[in-house]
């Protein structure tokens, strides 16, 4: 799993089968180099601590945009939690409440 | 699975059923490791009890499941193992707590 902010909500009129009624959301991942040691990384983290590529995930828990979540991506945790008929790949799996990295 | 050293910590609250009670770790991947997003991180459930400066052994997809008991769980990494120490083509790259993990080249 990784660590990403939610920078928006997806919305599309034609979609794949699968896909209408499930949320799907835009997160930048965290950079790792970026997360400061030692101090709490929590919603909202700055844009320079957020790599530039963007992974749409599907979402379960109703994360808000600007929150902290963790994104687990495989098609086997696909399976597990919105189903395989659902044509993705990465889905929101906790929102996170601190992150910390300490060393 | 991969080599990984355990730098810090992730709590959630709000999370799928299945993650309640587990220990999140954060990793940075040691060696070779090739993600489907590259972030230089990887958060993995822990049960064998890592701290934070310990290096480990990090399952990934399938097994993770297999090795947390539980195929619902919905993880794709999960912590397997810490290491004592690494021996590369002969020459041994110790990974004890506190040393600065090198590349897997051998020397």
């Amino acid at each position: 799993m990784i660590l990403g902010k939610v920078i928006g909500t997806l919305w599309g009129a034609r979609q794949a089968d699968g896909l209408p009624g499930r949320k799907l959301v835009q997160v930048r991942p965290v950079k790792l180099n970026a997360m400061i040691v030692g101090k709490e990384m929590r919603d909202d983290p700055p844009d320079d601590a957020l790599s530039d590529e963007v992974v749409v995930a599907v979402d379960g828990l109703n994360a808000d945009e600007g929150q902290l979540v963790l994104v687990g991506i495989g098609s086997r945790v696909r399976d597990i939690t919105v189903g395989r008929d659902c044509p993705t790949k990465a889905v929101v799996v906790a929102i996170v409440d601190a992150a910390q990295r300490e060393i | 699975m991969i080599l990984g050293r355990v730098i810090g910590q992730v709590w959630a609250t709000k999370k799928n059923p299945y993650l309640l009670g587990q220990k999140l770790m954060l990793v940075r991947p040691i060696a070779w490791y090739n993600p489907d997003v590259d972030t230089g991180h990887i958060v993995c459930v822990d049960q064998v009890g890592a701290e934070v400066g310990q290096d480990v052994v990090v399952c990934l997809g399938a097994p993770a499941r297999w090795k947390l008991g539980d195929i619902r769980f919905p993880v794709e990494a999960a912590i397997a193992a810490i290491v004592d120490s690494v021996e590369v083509a002969g020459n041994a790259h110790c990974f004890k707590d506190g040393l600065q993990p090198h590349g897997m080249e051998a020397q």
